[in-house]
């Protein structure tokens, strides 16, 4: 016997209920089937769901639906593959033939097998071959009579097959694209069916099996719910296949056992389920608000009214959204009745008379929406959910997030949340009737402006605030470029707001881009009609945040979702735009200013260079880039001075300057200026070429005025002999200029020609100075040492000479005569020095010395004389020295001479007396002509000194007298005492 | 030889009759009995190196022009003669540097040199000039007529018998006095006839 639910998920053999849900399918398939047969065409329909999502059971229900159809049913097997012998078997072939293929799922196993290595490539290939040779056999049967056999047979016939999406995307339209692309192969149509198990639906499943096996009362509605609440927090979305699992076990508990309460000590449900033996158990398990509660349990419930309002009346339903909000809880979806399925405690759906009702727990009972009031009930509080469940809850932090968005969206200030929407952070600025915030990374410059409004003139209001950011491009005076806008207004539809905004988005972009200003503004415009979309959007792409990848609201978010990603494919459209408007040059060594006259010269010339392609058009020859074009078009525009500034402040605000690659708003400027496009007018001001009048002749004046002034380079040196002043000329050719100009190019290659003379002088000039500074610098490192001359007559005459050296500009010879100077000054030095050292050997005074040199100084030539006087004035001191020293020798001999003599006499003759020469001279040769001695002899024996040895031999030839008449005197001497014997003096 | 320095510093004082006389105050050339007279006697024009006769002299500088004289020596930069042999004295304007006169030995050597190779004017130039002159006849022509001449003037002792180109050698060497003139007169004859 079978039961309505089975332990595998699936139906078994006989089947006794009909599937809930199915009908917008079974509506569908049949419809397109109907078209298809009236155009007398064989189709192929594919329907698409995952393990355990009832496609087996829509096959069934088709079988059981279609009438007047002759209905097979077979499986997809490998080496089975006979669909082709099932139409050959077909009885009846008036009747259409209806060939449903399940259990595809086999291939897709095949599939995986052969990943893993245990089937081989030609299998596999044989097999998928097989499985398209018949399908396509079948649709296109005149191209393959042979297979098919008869003609006849294959007429009219239907071919729907199930898949899962694995098998069908990644296997079946790769492998087979020209059965299964939708777009070129010979699929006649997909059928996705939606995944989701919403609970009415599932409450209407349960009731329907469990009617079909005339078991009606088994399950109340609060057991549906738990199995569904045990489901959700199983998995967010409950595929059918754990749905009908988790009921079978419940069908069998509520048979043979406790039913709920050992349901939850299933495995999987017991990890769910911690709070198992709380009495309260079965008041929370369901997961709904409950009418009554155990007495003395007030505690742990709240009390609530539930609400019941009809899924189809679309104006209750946003006021049952309005009153959720004021609540703090999250709006409850409105477009698909899919979507409505049920939240813990919140709300749940039943079907009632075939509509969908929605039962919503609210504190109290808003007045608007009285007439939908069910009953009252009782809701657990927040401990004891967590005494009983295992995961957080954390529904206090979704009503925050919905509180504050409401209040903000009262308030209509909602700029901030809009910045988080579309992430966008920077610097705010107020606007008139709204907000503004410009984001200024290294990227696009993007602003964002929320504008409210209520009224007509607050309308009037935004759209000049957006006019005028369109035309200006700037926000508040910072360039932007591109702009997100939202127009909102609780009063105005969203029709009416774009019906005025929208046009201006038609208008060039800053006035000056190519392109129209919605390339570069997205304008989202939510009227009174969507502003409740835009809340709904926040409050998802809040709680997205609050959640993260968990989001169990996820499936609300889509809206957010959609404006996420049309901000992004604006900001990428952009970004694509905005490229055009980027200038690079290669880097290179010559520097900046020769790469902008390169540019503009190959633009003359007609001939391109290895700069960024953007420096040519299409057709690969140089052009102005479009910055330029745009920029001189709306500088034409302007009759005035235009100073260096502001030009810069307008490149900037124009252009997106920061993604330019080595070029700046400077580069730009001189660019134009290169190519004539802009004047120079004045110092820093220019005007543009078309208002330039005289300006560019007097421009190329002061141009060629410049190259004139490096004609002469003139240097001023400092020396100890005063300023020398270096002047020379450089040879520049400039030629005959034109400076009456009419077009930009005229003056351009005007311009360029002159800067190239310009740079050629400017070289010139430079070596012409470094040479003259060489000369300087030598020079007055020279005039140091002459400087030394100062005390001389000299110096003058030099200064003089050098000067008319210099006034000559005969550089050279004033340095040769520097350098034989300084020569002539060291020689000088070296004499003073020498002086110095002599000077009491010379016995001359300074006066002499400066006589001499004066003389020898006042020679044109004195550096001979000079070094001759340098030997001699050595040699002649070092011979005087040598004389002084002999000098001094003789005075020391003799007044030892005088010594020795007073020393004898004293001894010897007894008279004392004082060291005089002149008197002991005539002392001695008196007393020596007393005794009858020669003086001579005496004297020099005298000299000899007391006690001394007499050497007569010496006596003798110092004497001129005969050896013996030396002895005769001495041996007197001796007699008389005045010597001893042996003669000692 | 020159042998003694007299520096004349003050015109009152000294013998003016050293071989060398150095006249700082500007004394009056014949008055001065040496055998050269450095005469400072500067006009401030220039200052140059004397060179006399082929040899430049650096013990002493000049500073003026002679006026009077057979000039000897001229200025090595500006050509100025600034030497003379007048009255058997050579006269330099000029003065020697400081430093020669504390130890002049290398004054007096350079001025040796000098006197040597000037002093020897006078007779012994003439002498020999005239000798020159008198052989170079013989040989071209066999027979010297300025031998007939100087024989007549000797005879007579007549100056003015002298053939002016015999009387030039005579001024050249600065031979002026008669009786040197006949001197010279007689040795060559004597000379020419052994």
């Amino acid at each position: 016997m079978g039961t309505p639910f089975s332990p595998s998920g699936v139906v078994s053999t006989v089947r006794k209920y009909r599937p809930v849900g199915m009908e917008r399918y079974i509506d569908e398939i049949t419809t397109a089937i109907r078209t298809a047969l009236r155009g007398g065409e064989n189709v192929l329909i594919v329907i698409i769901a995952p393990y355990g999502w009832g496609k087996s059971e829509l096959l069934d229900e088709l079988a059981n639906t279609l009438e007047g159809f002759e209905v097979v049913r077979t499986v997809l097997v490998p080496g089975k593959i006979s669909l082709i012998e099932k139409i050959q078997s077909r009885k009846d072939v008036l009747k259409p033939f209806l060939l449903l293929v399940d259990e595809a799922d086999e291939i897709t196993r095949i599939v995986e097998l052969q990943k893993l290595g245990a089937l081989n490539n030609d299998e596999l290939r044989e097999m998928l071959l097989g499985v398209g040779r018949e399908i396509r056999a079948i649709l296109e049967p005149r191209s393959h009579l042979d297979l098919l056999g008869s003609a006849d047979k294959a007429r009219n016939v239907v071919l729907v097959m199930a898949v899962t999406p694995q098998l069908y995307y990644t296997v079946l339209k790769n492998m087979l694209p020209d059965i299964f692309d939708i777009a070129r192969g010979r699929v006649y149509r997909e059928i996705k069916l939606d995944e989701r198990v919403p609970l009415w639906l599932f409450h209407e499943m349960v009731k329907s099996r469990a009617r079909a096996y005339g078991e009606e009362k088994l399950f109340t509605f609060s057991d549906i719910s738990t199995v569904y609440h045990i489901a959700v927090r199983m998995e967010r979305n409950p595929s059918p296949r754990l749905l009908v699992k988790l009921m079978y076990k419940l069908y069998q508990y509520k048979k043979y056992g406790n039913g709920i309460l050992d349901l939850v000590k299933e495995p999987d449900v017991s990890d769910l389920v911690k709070g198992r033996d709380n009495p309260l158990l079965p008041h929370v398990i369901a997961g709904i608000p409950v009418p009554t509660i155990p007495d003395g349990y007030n505690d742990h419930f709240q009390r609530v009214a539930v609400v019941k309002v009809p899924f189809d009346d679309r104006e209750a339903l946003r006021a049952l959204n309005e009153a959720r909000l004021r609540y703090g809880l999250p709006p409850l979806p409105t477009r698909d009745v899919y979507d409505v399925s049920f939240a813990p405690f919140d709300y749940y759906t039943l079907v009632h008379d075939g509509s969908v009702y929605l039962y919503v727990a609210l504190p109290e009972v808003p007045s608007e929406l009285k007439q939908f009031f069910d009953h009252v009930a009782y809701i657990p509080n927040k401990t004891l959910l967590k005494s009983v469940f295992a995961d957080d809850d954390k529904r206090d932090l979704v009503e925050h997030v919905v509180r504050h968005v409401t209040a903000r969206f009262e308030s209509a200030d909602v700029h901030e949340l809009v910045e988080d929407l579309v992430d966008i952070s920077g610097a705010r600025v107020p606007l008139p009737q709204g907000k503004a915030t410009v984001q200024n990374r290294q990227d696009i410059r993007l602003g964002l402006v929320t504008l409210h409004v209520i009224n007509e003139h607050d309308l009037r209001s935004a759209v000049s605030t957006i006019s005028s950011i369109v035309d200006g491009g700037t926000i508040a005076d910072m360039p932007v470029d591109s702009v997100i806008i939202f127009l909102l207004s609780s009063t105005v539809l969203s029709s009416v707001l774009e019906e005025k905004a929208a046009p201006l988005l038609q208008k060039r972009w800053k006035a000056v881009y190519k392109d129209p200003a919605h390339v570069f503004v997205k304008l989202f415009c939510y009227g009174a009609d969507k502003m409740e979309r835009l809340r709904d959007s926040i409050i998802f792409n809040e709680l997205r945040r609050v959640y993260g990848d968990e989001n169990p609201y996820s499936e609300h978010s889509q809206t957010a979702k959609d404006v996420i990603s049309d901000v992004a494919t604006h900001i990428e459209a952009v970004r694509r735009t905005l490229y055009k408007y980027t200038l690079a040059i290669k880097r290179s060594k010559e520097g900046k200013a020769t790469l902008l006259r390169r540019i503009a010269s190959a633009w003359l010339q007609g001939s391109c260079t290895d700069q960024p392609h953007l420096w040519c058009d299409e057709g690969g020859r140089p052009s102005l880039s479009l910055v330029e074009e745009s920029f001189y078009e709306y500088l034409a525009a302007i009759d005035a001075h235009i100073t260096h500034k502001t030009l810069e402040r307008e490149i900037a605000r124009l252009y997106p300057v920061h993604l330019w690659r080595d070029f700046k708003e400077d580069d730009l400027i001189n660019l134009m200026v290169l190519r004539g496009l802009l004047v120079p007018c004045g110092p820093k001001t220019y005007k543009s070429f078309p208002h330039s009048g005289d300006c560019a002749k007097r421009f190329l004046e002061s141009v060629i005025a410049e190259v004139r002034s490096l004609e002469s380079i003139s240097i001023e040196v400092n020396t100890p002999l005063g300023v020398i002043r270096l002047s020379e000329r450089v040879p520049l050719e400039i030629g005959d200029v034109p400076v009456a100009i009419s077009s930009p190019k005229e003056l351009s290659s005007t311009l360029i020609s002159l800067m190239e003379k310009r740079d050629i002088a400017i070289k010139l000039h430079e070596e012409k100075k470094r040479e003259l500074t060489a000369i300087g610098k030598n020079m007055a490192e020279l005039a140091v040492k002459v400087k030394g001359l100062e005390k001389f007559r000299r110096l003058a005459r030099i200064r003089e000479a050098i000067q008319s050296h210099l006034d000559r500009r005969e550089y050279g010879n004033a340095l040769s005569l520097l350098k034989r100077e300084a020569d002539i000054a060291d020689r000088v030095n070296e004499t003073i020095r020498l002086f110095h050292n002599y000077k009491y050997d010379l016995d001359m005074d300074e006066g002499e010395l400066h006589e001499d040199l004066e003389a020898i100084l006042s020679l044109t030539e004195p550096l001979n004389l000079i070094d001759v006087y340098i030997r001699d004035l050595k040699l002649i001191a070092e011979e005087l020295r040598t004389d002084r020293i002999s000098h001094f020798e003789s005075l020391r001999k003799e007044a030892e001479e005088v010594e020795a003599m007073v020393r004898w006499v004293r001894r010897r003759l007894g008279i004392d007396v004082k060291p005089d020469k002149k008197a002991l001279l005539k002392l001695i040769s008196e007393k020596a002509r007393k005794m009858g001695i020669d003086a001579h002899l005496m004297i020099a024996i005298a000299k000899l000194g007391y006690n001394t040895g007499i050497d007569i031999d010496r006596l003798v030839t110092e004497l001129g007298m005969p050896r013996s008449a030396v002895m005769a005197q001495l041996e007197r001497l001796a007699e008389m005492g005045v010597v001893e014997k042996k003669y000692v003096a | 030889m020159l042998h003694s320095i007299e520096i004349i510093r003050d015109p009152s004082k000294g013998a003016y009759s050293a071989d060398v006389v150095i006249d700082l105050v500007g004394i009056e050339t014949s008055l001065i009995n040496a055998k050269i007279v450095i005469a400072y006697r500067c006009t401030g024009d220039f200052v140059d190196v004397p060179v006399i006769r082929n040899r430049e002299l650096h013990t002493v500088f000049s500073c003026g022009a002679v006026s009077s004289g057979s000039v000897i020596g001229y200025g090595k930069y500006t050509g100025a003669p600034v030497a003379a042999l007048l009255e058997n004295k050579i006269v330099i304007i000029g003065r020697p540097f400081h430093i020669y006169l504390k130890r002049p030995t290398r004054l007096l050597e350079e001025l040796r040199d000098v006197a040597a190779a000037n002093l020897l004017l006078g007779s012994e130039c003439a002498k020999k000039k005239i000798m020159e002159l008198i052989i170079g006849e013989r040989k071209a022509k066999r027979l010297s007529r300025s031998v007939q001449f100087l024989e007549l003037a000797l005879r007579s002792r007549d100056t003015s018998a002298i053939p002016s180109f015999i009387a030039e050698i005579f001024y050249e060497c600065n031979v002026t006095k008669e009786d040197d003139v006949f001197s010279v007169i007689d040795q060559v004859l004597s000379d020419l006839y052994p």
